[in-house]
């Protein structure tokens, strides 16, 4: 077991700060609407949703979070709801990416309202770490709006950053250091500690475990018994103030590792014509986004979800692809068709995985393939002036399309500030 | 619609719809968007107690109103 050095935040040791809005979702829309200020505000993908996906702190002191469903938050009378505006959200994170950049060069985007900041290399510039938290505060009013606050965790590491952050009260600026360090683990609840997920916390909770700093007293054998190999050496790690495994991937990949899309309706369906129309149309949105990352795949997955059922399957390919004709006649004409039509659905998925760059994919010697290519290829060059979907196949000309949304946790990053800039 | 650039960024003023002109009193969040090779610049503003949602398309150059809220 590791004892732990000396407090050293020195201006040459490791020091990052983690950037967490309050409530973004809510919060950026009552910086719009003075009217929501100091109001409950629930936001709601679209109108008629009934899903609650954010809230604001208002709203979250009576009870009503992400995921809490309209029927249970009927107990609050003067609850507003409100559609997202998912296009504000991502331009306001593109806006604070900036400023964050102005201030080190080192920033890693976690998600639609996260950021790491690694002051490592420019502590001579911020030797004050409370005063570099509160400038970033007031720098983010100053560019998003006055009733944007934000929570600024300081610590050696990501995952100890995170938690300062994490528990501190909304709007302050919050330091884990070697000599609180001890306190934090023992007082921090596992819902606070990003790494561990409600299933992992149900079973230290079974072995009478609530917070880190109690895993001292689990031995290595102990963990690896209950937990396995992978998870005994997270919590470990964990336990003594390390990052875990999952901070080493933020920013690393070069590449996505697959492409994917999922909706959620507003009703059970089970009329063929209409999954057919809405797998066309999450196909198109994923081969498009695939090709404009210059990317290709050979795993396409289908999931379809209704009813408290779940059905799903795949197909490996033999070679590359990042066609939407393609991709949608083995989605339909051979994944769908397995299906035995067993429940009506309200939730469908299409995956494009095993990714890798185009050029580094064999291209097919068939003639047919080339036109093909070339077709989408003159369609993406269309798009890129007029917007997704101003051309479309017929099958989608009627109904409703369904575009490209951001998700809040930015799993296509890569392609939002890479690509779609 | 009437505005004045400041530092390179254009601020919105007051606008004119249905015969009305309103004075734009603050601008409460300003974002953009693309769809595809369109940029939209989004000016959300209060105008005598009322938020409107104004939406410029810097290809067409058209203005609009996108949305005005009401509550109820």
């Amino acid at each position: 077991m590791k004892t732990h050095t000396p407090d050293s935040h020195t201006p040459d040791s490791a020091c990052w700060a983690h950037v967490d809005i309050n409530s973004y979702f809510a919060t950026l829309l009552q910086q719009e609407n003075p009217a929501l200020r100091g109001r409950p505000v629930g936001i709601v993908k679209e109108a008629g949703r009934t899903c609650i996906i954010a809230a604001s702190k208002e709203a979250k002191a009576l009870g009503v979070g992400t995921g809490s469903r309209l029927a249970d938050a009927r107990h609050i009378p003067d609850l507003v709801l409100v559609p997202a505006q998912f296009d504000f959200y991502l331009d306001a994170t593109k806006r604070l990416k900036r400023l964050f950049e102005s201030l080190t060069p080192s920033v890693q985007i976690f998600s639609l309202d996260e950021a790491f900041i690694n002051l490592s290399h420019c502590r001579r510039l911020y030797p004050d770490l409370k005063e570099f938290g509160e400038l970033v505060q007031e720098k983010i009013k100053a560019e998003l709006g006055e009733w944007v606050t934000a929570n600024v965790g300081i610590s050696w590491n990501r995952f100890l950053a995170k938690m300062a952050g994490e528990t501190a009260p909304k709007g302050s600026v919050a330091q884990i250091t070697h000599s609180n360090l001890d306190e934090k683990l023992s007082t921090t609840s596992f819902g606070d500690v990003c790494g561990v997920g409600f299933r992992l916390e149900r079973r230290l909770a079974a072995l009478g475990v609530r917070n880190l700093y109690q895993l001292h007293l689990i031995t290595d054998q102990e963990l690896k018994h209950y937990f396995g190999p992978f998870w005994s050496v997270q919590l470990r790690r964990m336990s003594l103030g390390e990052e875990p495994d999952l901070f080493s991937h933020i920013d690393t990949n070069p590449h996505m590792k697959s492409v994917g899309r999922s909706i959620t309706g507003y009703r059970l369906c089970d009329d063929e014509a209409e999954i057919k129309r809405v797998l066309y149309n999450l196909v198109i949105e994923v081969t498009s986004k695939t090709r404009a990352m210059q990317l290709a795949g050979r795993q396409i997955s289908v999931y379809l979800h209704g009813e408290n059922q779940y059905w799903f399957d795949h197909v490996t390919l033999p070679s590359y692809t990042n066609q939407s004709k393609e991709m949608f006649e083995l989605v339909y004409n051979h994944l769908y068709q397995r299906w035995e039509r067993s429940f009506k659905v309200i939730k469908f998925g299409v995956r494009l995985g095993l990714i890798k760059p185009a050029t580094q994919t064999a291209r097919p010697l068939w003639a047919n393939w080339h036109r093909q290519q070339s077709l989408e290829q003159a369609v993406d060059r269309i798009s890129d002036k007029y917007g997704l979907f101003a051309v479309r196949p017929a099958s989608l000309l009627k109904g409703t399309l369904i575009r490209p949304e951001v998700t809040g946790f930015l799993g296509d990053k890569l392609y939002q500030f890479g690509v779609a800039k | 619609m009437a505005g004045v650039f400041v530092q390179g960024s254009f601020r919105p003023k007051k606008f004119r719809w249905q015969g009305r002109v309103f004075p734009i009193e603050e601008i409460t969040l300003a974002a953009v968007a693309r769809d595809g090779g369109i940029l939209y610049q989004h000016f959300s503003v209060m105008s005598k107690g009322n938020l409107y949602r104004l939406r410029y398309n810097r290809d067409s150059q058209h203005w609009q109103l996108a949305e005005l809220w009401c509550e109820g």
